[in-house]
């Protein structure tokens, strides 16, 4: 028996889909694969919480989505030029011509602090600062103690402070 | 976020432009319980199953790719083990298949073991080109080179089975591989073309350094200190071992004995096509190898004459030492013995099997006399009862033990 019915199914998507996505942009900088990963996401939750009641359905979003960007790379190994990222804002979006380009510098930038990162430090900065993950949702994500992701946290956090300083 | 410089907060804030469009999303969710549904993944969009570039197919597509692939890898793997030196596919055979094979055998005795199997194989498959009239200096180095490494590789192994104190394992390896080496160099040296025989001589210094091994270390192995116990269970399980060897070659030689009969031409068999038995069909390849003088019968008397058989008769005779050893309790010695006996037992086996002589040239006279002993060597052999059964009505080992049994 189901534990979930359709219409909270629906309600967990309308709430967590564009994050997720969001997280899969900045992980894997592509729009197109990032649409294509989020969409499996829901897929398998939807499977898994057929026989299985789900006890943070954010965490475990976002966990599902670790492990399938994993898998992503696994099969693809290409590195994306800032300039050549595709477009990122919703495409129903209305923006004039100079609060698009501010638009698409922001990301950029984003991107920029991204790529001076390696994969896990990146992740788990995407899932504090981005996603905004409670310590306790990191830890059920990435399967560590908290102890752990805090301590990991702090490194990125001086990582990313002294990138500041030399003004990426 | 307040753990963040001013800078990098605004920057992230950008991050949140990133959305998907209210269209992207409802497609998404259609597409998502559609797909949940039918119980099956997402379906895949269009880029993923076009976009050829990045190389990344489509669940379906991978699961296909990989069957095509084990398919693919599986045929050419079979096939290549048929394959022999100079085909396109026999690299494959030596450096994936065996390999393969190779990481398999754990331990040193099983590497090792391994090791002189390949070099056995690489000498079949001389042997097989050779008489394929293709052998050439080329293959002669390619396959010498690669038994060399064979060779290396089971030296270095059996080095750490002396080095782990279990010298009688080395020993027993280094003997097989000498008896190998020995009986492919005797089918190198019999074959007419002139490469044959250069390799036969090639062959020989290695058999001279492996038998220069072997008695270093059937000397230490005879002069060692073992635990009682120890070179019992050893001694017991190299005495099961050349029993073994001595009945297969004793099969080997009565089946190939058979199968001359039935080459032969009918009208030189009156007496074996009468009977079936194997017994009466020895006795009549006894009476066509000393009487006919067609080519078949020439063959036979030279090819299954003496040296296989003379080898046998050795294998029993070191049986029958061994057991002398342990009647006066010398198991190190009784051990060595039986070692020996299990390697002139499987000599024999292979000679056989390849139809080697084991002699230079065919003797001129007393074709008849040897060709009948011959015969009742055989007959003897393949009516004789399995080793444990004989007791003590033969003579070599009367007065000694009868079976392992109540030697232990």
């Amino acid at each position: 028996m189901r534990t979930l019915t359709e219409q909270e199914f629906e309600n967990l998507f309308d709430k967590y889909s564009q994050a997720i996505f969001r997280h899969c942009f900045f992980r894997v900088s592509d729009r197109e694969v990032a649409r294509d990963i989020t969409q499996d996401v829901f897929v398998r939750f939807w499977n898994y919480t057929e026989k299985v009641q789900v006890q943070n359905n954010r965490a475990l979003l976002y966990k599902m989505a670790s492990n399938l960007i994993i898998d992503h790379y696994r099969t693809r190994k290409d590195t994306v030029s800032l300039d050549s990222l595709p477009g990122f804002v919703s495409h129903s979006a209305v923006y004039d011509g100079e609060e698009e380009m501010q638009i698409r510098h922001g990301v950029k930038q984003v991107h920029r602090l991204l790529l001076n990162l390696n994969e896990q430090d990146k992740e788990i900065f995407i899932l504090r600062f981005i996603d905004e993950l409670t310590l306790s949702e990191i830890s059920d994500v990435l399967g560590e103690s908290k102890n752990t992701v805090a301590v990991r946290l702090h490194r990125v956090v001086k990582k990313v402070r002294k990138l500041a300083k030399e003004e990426i | 976020m307040k753990e963040l410089p001013d800078n990098i907060r605004d920057i992230v804030k950008g991050a949140s432009y990133v959305s998907l469009s209210e269209s992207e999303k409802e497609t998404m969710l259609q597409s998502v319980l559609a797909s949940a549904k039918l119980g099956k993944k997402s379906q895949p969009s269009g880029w993923q199953l076009f976009d050829f570039w990045s190389f990344q197919p489509a669940p379906f597509l991978k699961t296909a790719t990989a069957v095509f692939l084990v398919l693919v890898i599986g045929t050419t793997s079979v096939a290549a083990e048929r394959s022999g030196p100079g085909d396109i596919l026999y690299p494959v055979k030596t450096e994936v298949n065996e390999r393969f094979v190779g990481v398999l055998h754990i331990g040193d005795e099983a590497g090792a073991r391994y090791q002189v199997g390949l070099v056995e194989r690489r000498l079949q498959e001389m042997s097989r080109v050779s008489l394929e009239g293709r052998l050439s200096p080329d293959i002669i180095d390619d396959l010498s080179g690669r038994i060399e490494v064979h060779m290396d590789r089971a030296s270095q192994s059996i080095k750490r089975l002396e080095e782990g104190g279990k010298t009688t394992l080395a020993t027993s390896v280094v003997s097989d591989m000498e008896s190998a080496l020995g009986v492919y160099s005797l089918v190198f040296s019999e074959s007419p073309d002139e490469e044959s025989v250069r390799l036969s001589y090639g062959l020989l210094g290695k058999i001279e350094k492996v038998s220069h091994d072997l008695v270093e270390l059937e000397t230490r192995i005879a002069e060692e200190d073992f635990d009682l116990e120890d070179i019992k269970n050893l001694t017991e399980k190299a005495l099961k071992n050349a029993e073994t060897a001595l009945a297969s070659a004793e099969t080997a030689v009565a089946l190939t004995v058979k199968e001359t009969v039935e080459a032969l031409p009918t009208s030189s068999l009156p007496v074996a096509t009468s009977t079936p038995d194997l017994e009466s069909a020895t006795s009549s390849v006894a009476v066509v190898a000393a009487t006919s003088t067609d080519s078949e019968s020439l063959m036979f008397d030279q090819k299954e004459g003496s040296a296989p058989a003379e080898r046998i008769d050795q294998a029993k005779k070191l049986i029958a030492e061994g057991f002398s050893h342990l009647e006066q309790e010398q198991f190190n010695r009784a051990f060595v013995s039986f070692l020996r006996a299990q390697r002139a037992a499987n000599s024999a086996r292979r000679m056989v099997e390849f139809g080697v002589s084991g002699e230079v040239s065919r003797p001129d006279s007393g074709k008849i006399d040897a060709a009948e002993d011959v015969a009742d060597e055989i007959l003897d052999d393949t009516l004789r009862p399995s080793f444990e059964d004989v007791d003590n009505n033969d003579p070599l080992i009367d007065g000694f033990a009868t079976s392992s049994s109540d030697v232990f």
